[in-house]
């Protein structure tokens, strides 16, 4: 027959181990909607520099002078990319996108030849736009720019909607993670009050009584990191199977980051709770234990 | 003989519970080596006295000095090593159920700041054979009788060479042959200079085992003869 001992300490461990698994669980859901929410970014910032501006050239601009004007835009902060498109290039893709031979059709190319930009994701915005445009517009060979801008603008102000109900989501989550973590730690420790009480009435000073607690919140909160971190990691990695392509938004270094600051915010989180119950309880008279 | 030495001290004192007057202008004082009972109706205010004299309720009122310690005076950092001059002995003051009787108290020495493994050893041995437990130090808890465990509870409160023990109740649970045997105990250990703070309702003990008898009643405390109807 399995002894009292021995069920006393089956059943701290089983306490543990739900514990650990609780805050895993909690710092799972923390992490992986840190993980959206850098996808999330990391995609805004890829619809960002997709979108284009198109500096058209003069007529008869020299080859020279439009190699010069690339390099030039190139250096300039604002530009992530830039693509030279012949007269000839673009006639080309025109009559292939419409399937007839509009120079044919024509008699003539009406089409000019075109620097087609993208901006790096954090300059995609009114005040930017407008001072890239001024810059494009002073260079002499281009005689007209096309910033799409109500396109940019909307882009812009969707994304950055999406971005603060993101981060509204996110302080939600953290004041939920801190609420249910608290909470298990501190069933955890009112189930263990009487021990508390006994300890203090031998005497043992209030630092003695903590330590162990607050030890015990130490390694779970890093126990219950490691396991969400394991699961992050394994989800990453299944992940592509299921959405393709969604690899080219993986951030490795931030994603290391993120890691370390769940298994962080879990030692934190447990051990503060941890510290704080077993003091609360230490102060709770006799008769309010039962 | 002992030599005798005032350890329990109050002067006009008063205590509350929750704002509650419980004992008022109480004036008393216990030596060394003294039995002490302490009588009187479920919510006299008997375990109220013993919870201000292990520093659980606060002093109101009045002067109460005890083991050394001013209970006026009393921090929140001191009152640990009050504590380690006093035994508590409680009716339901728990064992831990998943530890040996030995390793009941060696946590109680680690816990009042023992370091040295020999002495610890030394001292749980003493104890255990003073209340007749030396051959039981390796059996746990709930394979020990009724008696037994409320020893193994006085041999933990008898650790660390208390001044007082403080029991409240402790036959409470206790057949009479049982109850008998653990205040022939406490008896003994009175004998050997420890001064006994004993609550109790059971007046066959009191007829039987010698005692000062102090009654709480009507927010008083008053002495007693032991012949005086109770």
């Amino acid at each position: 027959m399995e002894s009292n001992a021995t069920k006393t300490k089956r059943k701290r461990k089983f306490t543990y181990l739900s514990s650990i698994i609780s805050i895993a669980m909690v710092l799972f859901m923390l992490g992986l909607f840190g993980i959206i929410y850098k996808l999330s970014g990391n995609l805004t910032s890829l619809i960002k520099e997709n979108v284009r501006i198109s500096a058209y050239l003069i007529d008869n601009a020299e080859t020279e002078l439009i190699n010069q004007t690339l390099e030039k835009i190139k250096l300039m902060e604002e530009i992530k990319e830039v693509r030279f498109i012949s007269k000839e290039q673009a006639a080309l893709e025109q009559s292939r996108e419409m399937g007839e031979d509009i120079v044919g059709f024509l008699g003539y190319n009406p089409l000019p030849s075109t620097i087609e930009i993208s901006l790096k994701a954090n300059f995609v915005g009114s005040k930017n736009l407008e001072n890239v445009k001024q810059k494009l517009s002073a260079i002499s060979i281009i005689s007209e720019v096309n910033l799409q801008q109500l396109a940019f603008e909307k882009v812009d102000k969707n994304l950055n909607s999406l971005a603060f109900i993101l981060i509204g989501i996110a302080i939600l989550f953290v004041l939920i993670s801190i609420v249910l973590i608290n909470n298990t730690v501190r069933l955890n420790i009112f189930a263990r009050r009487f021990l508390i009480k006994s300890m203090q009435l031998v005497g043992a000073t209030h630092w003695f009584i903590i330590k162990p607690f607050a030890k015990r919140g130490i390694l779970n909160g890093l126990y219950g990191g490691l396991i969400a971190v394991t699961l992050l990691v394994g989800l990453l990695s299944v992940l592509p199977n299921w959405v393709s392509q969604i690899e080219i938004l993986y951030d490795r270094q931030s994603f290391a980051i993120l890691f370390i600051v769940l298994i962080l915010a879990g030692i934190i989180i447990s051990f503060l709770s941890s510290w704080f119950s077993a003091k609360r309880f230490l102060k709770i008279k006799i008769e309010d234990l039962y | 003989m002992t030599e005798k030495k005032t350890v329990i001290e109050l002067e006009k004192a008063s205590i509350f519970q929750q704002n509650t007057l419980i004992l008022s202008d109480i004036n008393l004082v216990i030596n060394n080596a003294e039995f002490v009972y302490l009588i009187g109706y479920t919510g006299s205010g008997k375990t109220t006295l013993l919870k201000l004299l292990y520093a659980e309720l606060n002093l109101e009122q009045g002067n109460a000095k005890i083991a050394g310690f001013d209970l006026n005076k009393i921090t929140d950092k001191e009152i640990p090593f009050l504590r380690r001059k006093l035994g508590i002995v409680f009716q339901d003051f728990q064992l831990l159920t998943d530890r040996s009787a030995y390793e009941n108290l060696y946590f109680v020495l680690k816990a009042t700041a023992w370091k040295n493994k020999a002495e610890m050893d030394t001292r749980i041995n003493e104890v255990l054979e003073l209340v007749g437990l030396g051959t039981k130090s390796f059996k746990m808890p709930f394979e020990l009788s009724g008696g037994e465990q409320q020893r193994l509870v006085i041999a933990r409160a008898l650790l660390n060479h208390p001044e007082v023990i403080l029991a409240d109740e402790p036959t409470g649970n206790l057949d009479p042959t049982t109850s008998d045997e653990i205040m022939k105990l406490l008896h003994d250990i009175s004998k050997l200079g420890t001064t006994i703070l004993m609550a109790t309702h059971d007046y066959r003990l009191i007829q039987k085992f010698e005692g000062r008898i102090l009654k709480c009643e009507k927010g008083r405390i008053e002495e007693q003869s032991k012949f005086h109807k109770i």
